[in-house]
């Protein structure tokens, strides 16, 4: 029997961005934008810089197209990239120049807000409240576990993915988000 | 079962089992462990707030110029190699055979250039060759007069017979 590999269907966008069809990459960029997006917005807590940071890994795939070979799955790869800018980020501080705090964030969100949907003032209150909890929660896990638990929350990625993005054992992952799920609980399970 | 609450790999299983990530069997085995362990009970009540509270968090809408910037970009790193290629005149062509060429001429010139010169005619050899030649164009001579006389010979005894 003869072991076809099969190539998933974003890593053959990026097999057609290699021969220099644009399309397909602005496929790519359709696919995974918002989650590129939210998942950067998400590790460092603005939304300006998770775009120019979002931007930046898209333009390195853009820029690595000729030497592209689909030995991962390309979620993979683009997450890995992200990742390593947003930790780049952290690590140098930008992001604290530029923290965004919640009034920006409401005055974006109350923009998209259907009009007979708006909560009364006391449910925004506490809404916001529980959003700033939850955003310190996750701003004081370390880095590492930060994308770790965004990764598995909010993207849905199994674990030997996010092992890969993070370049770590399976069971290092595993003991990683033990670590800040400890903690998450620690701080937010009054929530309930 | 062992208690999950209690280890770290058996930590994941709680929290797949929290997520409905678990196949339905590992899913029993978990359940019937939970009903009688408080420590697991806590534990999935903790995370199940943890995830609810997770969920409240939602991210803002990507700016409406996100491409637009992006593709600026990418045109603003890819303007150089498009103006070096309007730049060569045959820009379909590889380099290659281009370069090669470009080098085969350079060492063919510089081959014609560094030749050594040839050597000065000294001039007692020259009249040595003049004197050898001269010597050769007799002999030769002589032997055409020779075989003159035997062409001149042989026709005039043809044309006694006749």
């Amino acid at each position: 029997m003869v072991a076809v590999a099969v190539i998933e269907p974003d890593a053959q966008l990026m097999l057609r961005v290699k021969e220099g069809d644009s399309a397909s990459f602005a496929l790519l960029l359709e696919r995974h934008r918002a989650p590129v997006v939210h998942f950067l917005y998400r590790m460092v807590q603005n939304q300006a810089v998770a775009e120019e940071l979002a931007q930046e890994a898209f333009l390195r795939v853009y820029r690595a197209r000729a030497s592209y070979e689909p030995t991962a799955k390309f979620t993979t790869w683009l997450f890995r990239i992200a990742t390593h800018l947003a930790l780049n980020s952290l690590r140098d501080g930008r992001f604290q120049r530029f923290h965004e705090s919640l009034d920006q964030e409401d005055q974006q969100a109350a923009s998209r807000e259907v009009a007979d949907r708006r909560p009364t003032i006391e449910q925004r209150l506490v809404d916001r409240a529980r959003l700033e909890e939850v955003r310190g929660a996750i701003a004081a896990l370390p880095a590492k576990q930060r994308a770790a638990v965004l990764m598995h929350k909010y993207q849905e990625m199994e674990y030997s993915q996010i092992a890969r993005v993070l370049n770590c054992s399976e069971s290092a992952l595993k003991s990683l988000l033990f670590r800040a799920y400890e903690t998450l609980r620690a701080r937010l399970a009054h929530m309930a | 079962m062992e208690c999950p609450a209690k280890e770290r790999d058996g930590a994941a299983v709680l929290l797949d089992y929290c997520t409905r990530k678990l196949d339905p069997r590992s899913a029993a085995v978990v359940e019937r462990h939970v009903a009688q362990c408080a420590a697991c009970q806590d534990c999935i009540q903790a995370q199940q707030a943890v995830w609810a509270a997770l969920d409240g968090w939602e991210a803002v809408p990507v700016s409406p110029d996100f491409d637009r910037k992006l593709y600026r970009r990418i045109e603003r790193e890819e303007r150089p190699a498009r103006w070096g290629e309007r730049l060569w005149p045959l820009r379909g062509l590889s380099l290659r055979p281009a370069l090669s060429l470009a080098l085969a001429s350079v060492v063919l010139l510089a081959a014609i250039l560094i030749r050594p010169a040839p050597p000065r005619p000294v001039h007692a050899p020259q009249q040595a060759q003049v004197e050898s030649l001269d010597a050769d164009r007799l002999e030769r001579a002589l032997d055409d007069v020779e075989m003159l006389r035997q062409l001149d010979a042989g026709s005039s005894a043809g044309s006694q017979s006749m």
